[in-house]
């Protein structure tokens, strides 16, 4: 679906990303992590084709996505964290764009705002930004495209509606569709991004499924610090302590302990990852 | 999938275009009808006296060409915004569509628009109070010639206009206004530069000719006419026809292909 081979990319002198190389496969919500600054967005945005890359390459579906071409743009659909409605009522916003998008789903799209709790009769200037952010995301869904980028999906969203999206999102996965979430919030999406993506500066630190990561590490509870974790944190009644997975015995990943120990032992990780 | 031009998505594309950007245009083209309007209250209330034909076609004219100008920074404004942008740039129809239904919403429609309103506003309170409004405008607008002549003026300046909307990302009025300014001071320095040093001696000649250059108020293209002026050395004409090569030809081909290079490079 998405093949990214020896990327570079820099806004003027800020090196972004260092030959970066990197697959995603049809069938998967992959979750984007990583620190602020480090290119997750800018990532997002090549792959929907509105930055293009300094060299290396950057293949979607056979397309080169900078070319914008109307064939690629049909099967792409990118909902960027901050989205900024035009003046116009949503369901005119739907059905004229909808028209666009060959598998573009109407009924699909009033199921959605009807679920999201948004007013498709209003204009998107006359919604919170909350509601702006669910509408769009009810008409990326009914899109049906193969390749959907969301920017931080869940910031600016209510309990209730987090809860909406994780399961519209699950529900919107097909083994023909590649969903990417770049997001902080990683509580907010537990449960439903797998793979993970872990960008470092310039480079891409992990890239793996979270039965892989389940396989390599463990995460569990103990009373004390473990002297050979990867990382432990205190938690109520004890720390929470990710180590190497020396039992073969599988556990459930906690993406924020993840993303932490990934970032304090980057050389490790890559060790781990590296010599399966 | 024909990528560059799919006469289906064309014309799809069109119709969400017209239908986002009628209120706007209704809004434009009401505020020039307003005006008039209201330069007829104004007559009737400080009983002043008939309004001519033709300054009211002039007003048409200068009405239509605001229109232009502002077309593609109303219309298009947010097409490089590095938020609103996304939008438009994400939709699946091909740049060349973009461009020329950008195009025929900025050149022709909005302007079309406008003219029509408000030569239809016109025609309506000529008819209810003639002693106001004395003739029609349409009658006076409707001079081919001057009609041809204003058109072309005016759709230059819109294409750099429409350039400048899609080079700059901020204060994209004032930022244009000022490009021109310079490209045309730029220009006018050449001109000058070739006249009083490189064709000094054609220049001072002029002088002792009995030619008489006129060049007309209501439009620039009349400079063609100075093209069959006797007197005039080689050098001089090849500089007038190669200034009205570039302003006629060269500009408005430069600022088309700046604006779809524009349109097809944009990052955001």
């Amino acid at each position: 679906m998405v093949n990214i081979q020896n990327l570079n990319f820099n806004y003027s002198k800020h090196l972004v990303f260092k030959d970066i190389s990197l697959t995603l496969k049809a069938g998967k919500i992959y979750g984007l992590l990583g620190q602020n600054g480090v290119g997750k967005t800018t990532l997002l945005k090549i792959m929907s084709g509105l930055l293009k890359p300094k060299s290396g390459s950057c293949t979607i579906m056979g397309y080169n996505p900078f070319d914008r071409n109307p064939g690629f743009l049909q099967e792409l659909f990118f909902i960027p964290e901050d989205f900024v409605g035009p003046d116009i009522i949503v369901n005119d916003f739907a059905r004229l764009r909808g028209q666009f998008y060959p598998n573009y789903d109407t009924n699909k799209f009033s199921r959605l705002m009807t679920d999201f709790e948004v007013k498709g009769n209003s204009k998107f200037t006359q919604l919170s930004f909350g509601q702006q952010k669910k509408a769009i995301i009810a008409f990326a869904l009914s899109t049906n495209t193969k390749l959907i980028l969301l920017d931080e999906p869940s910031n600016g969203l209510d309990i209730p509606s987090k809860s909406q999206l994780r399961k519209v999102i699950s529900q919107a996965s097909t083994e023909e569709s590649c969903i990417v979430i770049s997001t902080h919030q990683v509580r907010d999406l537990e449960n439903l991004i797998d793979p993970i993506i872990i960008l470092d500066k310039n480079a891409v630190l992990l890239n793996e499924s979270i039965e892989n990561i389940s396989k390599e590490l463990s995460f569990s509870f103990s009373n004390t610090p473990a002297n050979d974790a990867l990382y432990c944190e205190a938690t109520l009644g004890g720390y929470l302590v990710v180590q190497r997975n020396t039992t073969n015995q599988e556990s459930k990943v906690n993406i924020e302990a993840l993303f932490n120990a990934v970032l304090i032992n980057k050389q490790e990780i890559r060790e781990i990852f590296n010599s399966k | 999938m024909n990528e560059i031009f799919s006469s289906n998505r064309f014309f799809k594309l069109l119709k969400k275009e017209l239908a986002e950007r009628v209120p706007m245009i209704i809004k434009m083209a009401g505020t020039f009808s307003l005006i008039l309007v209201g330069y007829w209250v104004s007559i009737l209330i400080f009983d002043g006296g008939a309004s001519s034909a033709t300054s009211r076609a002039t007003y048409v004219f200068i009405a239509t060409f605001i229109t232009m100008v502002i077309a593609p920074f109303n219309l298009y404004k947010s097409y490089n915004h590095p938020k609103k942008g996304i939008d438009y740039v994400l939709l699946p129809a091909s740049v060349t569509e973009k461009y020329l239904s950008m195009l025929i919403n900025t050149v022709i429609i909005l302007p079309l628009v406008t003219f029509c309103a408000i030569l239809f506003t016109d025609t309506i309170i000529s008819t209810l109070s003639p002693s106001s409004f004395s003739g029609y405008a349409i009658n006076s607008v409707l001079n081919t010639q001057r009609i041809l002549e204003s058109i072309a003026d005016a759709l230059i300046f819109q294409q750099g206009c429409i350039f400048g909307n899609f080079l700059f990302k901020k204060n994209k009025v004032s930022k244009t206004i000022m490009s021109g300014a310079a490209l045309y001071l730029v220009l006018a320095l050449i001109v000058v530069f070739f006249l009083t040093v490189v064709a000094r001696d054609q220049f001072i000649n002029i002088d002792t000719t009995n030619t008489h250059i006129v060049i007309g108020q209501n439009s620039l293209s009349q400079l063609g006419k100075l093209g069959s002026a006797d007197g005039l050395g080689s050098a001089i004409k090849a500089l007038y026809y190669l200034a009205m090569t570039t302003f006629y030809v060269f500009m408005p081909i430069g600022f088309l292909t700046g604006t779809f290079y524009k349109m097809k490079t944009q990052q955001y």
